[in-house]
C-alpha cells in the first residue's frame, strides 16, 4: 500500500528562500486552516530577490517543460474563492526545457516592485502577494510551489490632522458634545478626547466607544458591506450631570487594526470608525459613529 | 447603408495620453501595417503616469461593467502569432461598473516600473511593452485602445573591454591575424582595427567586414536561428603581399542596431558577430566570425 500512495507524491521538493532572509523582518499570518507562520515583510519599491531549490526525490529525475517563478499581487473575494484576480504579475523564466536528475539552485530577481496596496486578510476579501515557482509538465501535471510574503507601506505624518469635534443629542433631552483630538491616527496612536454633557435629562447607565472596521466589497448593486465591532471600551459607568466632562484615552496598539483602505483597485474598502454608545436604564442605545483614518508610521518614529 | 455600418462602429472613442506627452522623446517605431509611428521613450524604473479619455459619440451612451488600464509587457513568437507571452502585468480599475454619457477622464500612475527587457522587433520574435484600456461589457464586447510604448535602457561603460586579437588560416596557404580594438562596443561606436597578411599565397580579389545579427528563439530542439547580414564594409579590393596591414574604421551609427540581448525570459536571444570575409579569384570565400557585444550607452555620454 505503501508504494501506491508514493506514487502520487510529487516528484522533486521545491524550496523558495530570500536573499536577506536571516535579516528581514517576520510577521505571523493566518492561513487558510488557522495555522499562524512566520512571513517575510516587504515594502513597496522593494528588491524581492533569492534562490530557489528543485531538488528531485531520491531516485528520481524531473522531465519538465520548464520552469518559471512569478511574483503575483491577488485579490481573493470570499464569495468567488479560489478565483484570483492578479492587479500585478510578474514572471522570470528561470530554466529551458530539459531534466533535473540531482539539486538545481536557480537564483532570481523582481527589482524595485512597485506594491501599491498593503496585504489584508477580511472578512470577505484578501489581499495577498505571493512567490509562485512552477514546474511545468505535460501529462503529468505542473508542480507548483508558493511563497507567501506581507507587503506593509508606511506613510508620513499628514500636514493637515484636524480635531474632530461635534454637538449631538435628542432635542430638551440629551445633548452632548465630543471631541477626539485627531482625526487621523496611526496604529500605535492614542486616541485622546474628552465628552461634556451639555443637557442631560434622560438616566443613562453607561457610555461606552467602540472601533469599528467596515468592510464593503464589490460595487453598484453588488456591494456587501461587512462591520466588526474590534474594540469596546468603557468610558463611564453610572449617570452623569449636566456640565460633566469624561475624559478619553484609548490605546490602538492593544487592537488588531490596518491602515483606512480607500477602494483598493476597486474591488473593496476598508474604514475604521469610532461609536460612542449611551446606554439608558431602560437599555435604549443612543450612538454617533464618527470615521477616522488610520496610517502605518514607521516604528521607529511612531 | 450608412446606418447599418454606423451600427457596427464602437461606443466610444478612447484615448490615452501621458502625463509629460509634450516633453518626452518619441522613436519612429514601424507598426504591422509598415507605416511608421512615432511613441514615446521610455526607460526601467520610469513612472508611467496619465490621462485615460473616454468620449462617447454623439447621442449615444456606454453602459459597461467597469474600465481598468494594463501595463502589460509582452514577448510574441511569429510561428505562435497573436498567441502574447506577458512577463509584466500590472492593472488598475479606473471604474466601477456604470454608465457613460459624456466625455470622461480617468488619470492613471504606474511608478517606478521595471522593465527588465528592451523593446525588441525581430524577424521571429517582437518584445513590446503596451498600455491597454478595457472598458468591460458582456454581449456587446468589450472595447480595447492600445498605447504602445517603447522602452531603452542604458548600461555603463564596461569596466573590462579586451580587445579581440586572432590569427587564423590556412596552413601554408594563408595567415593573416586581425584585430579589432574592443569585443564591447555602444550603437554609436566605432570599430577599430587592423588585418595582417602573415602568409600570402592565394590570389585574394577583395576583403568585406560584415556585421551579422542572430537571432535565436525557442529552447531545445525547437531552436530556430534567424541570421541577418547587416552591414557590408569592403575593407579591401585587390591582392595582398605579406606584411601588408589593412586598417579597419567602422561606424556604428548608420545601422539599425540593438543591444545584445542574452536569453531574455528564456524565449530568444540576440547576438551580434563580426564576420571577416575574404574572396579569391577562383570565389572561394573564406571567412572568419567573431562575436561582439553591443550595449546601449547614454546618448550624451556616447559622443
Amino acid at each position: 500500500m505503501n508504494y501506491l500512495l508514493g506514487a502520487f507524491k510529487p516528484a522533486c521538493n521545491i524550496s523558495i528562500t530570500f536573499t536577506d532572509g536571516k535579516n528581514r523582518k517576520q510577521v505571523p499570518t493566518k492561513k487558510d486552516n488557522g495555522q499562524i507562520v512566520m512571513n517575510p515583510l516587504f515594502q513597496s519599491q522593494e528588491t524581492i530577490a533569492g534562490k530557489i531549490n528543485i531538488e528531485p526525490y531520491q531516485g528520481k529525475k524531473v522531465e519538465h517543460n520548464g520552469v518559471k517563478v512569478e511574483l503575483l499581487g491577488q485579490i481573493e473575494m470570499y464569495f468567488d474563492r479560489g478565483n484570483f484576480y492578479d492587479f500585478t504579475s510578474l514572471v522570470r523564466e528561470i530554466d529551458v526545457p530539459g531534466e533535473i536528475y540531482e539539486r538545481k539552485t536557480y537564483p532570481f530577481e523582481f527589482s524595485s516592485v512597485e506594491m501599491p496596496y498593503e496585504t489584508y486578510n477580511g472578512v470577505n476579501v484578501r489581499l495577498r502577494y505571493v512567490l509562485k515557482v512552477t514546474v511545468t509538465r505535460g501529462y503529468a501535471g505542473s508542480i507548483v510551489e508558493y511563497q507567501d510574503f506581507v507587503v506593509r507601506n508606511y506613510v508620513p505624518l499628514p500636514p493637515i490632522n484636524n480635531s474632530i469635534k461635534m454637538e449631538v443629542g435628542i432635542e430638551d433631552c440629551l445633548h452632548i458634545e465630543f471631541e477626539y483630538n485627531k482625526s487621523k491616527y496611526h496604529l500605535k496612536d492614542v486616541i485622546l478626547g474628552k465628552i461634556y454633557f451639555l443637557l442631560v435629562r434622560i438616566k443613562i447607565k453607561n457610555m461606552d466607544l467602540e472601533i469599528r472596521r467596515r468592510e464593503s466589497t464589490g460595487a453598484g448593486a453588488n456591494t456587501h458591506v461587512e462591520t466588526e465591532t474590534l474594540a469596546k471600551f468603557e468610558l463611564m459607568d453610572g449617570a452623569p450631570v449636566r456640565g460633566e466632562s469624561i475624559p478619553v484615552r484609548v490605546f490602538l496598539t492593544p487592537y488588531d487594526l490596518t491602515p483606512t483602505h480607500k477602494n483598493i483597485n476597486n474591488k473593496f474598502s476598508v474604514k475604521y470608525y469610532l461609536n460612542l454608545v449611551l446606554v439608558d436604564e431602560e437599555d435604549r442605545r443612543y450612538f454617533k459613529q464618527q470615521e477616522i483614518t488610520l496610517y502605518r508610521l514607521k516604528e521607529e518614529t511612531s
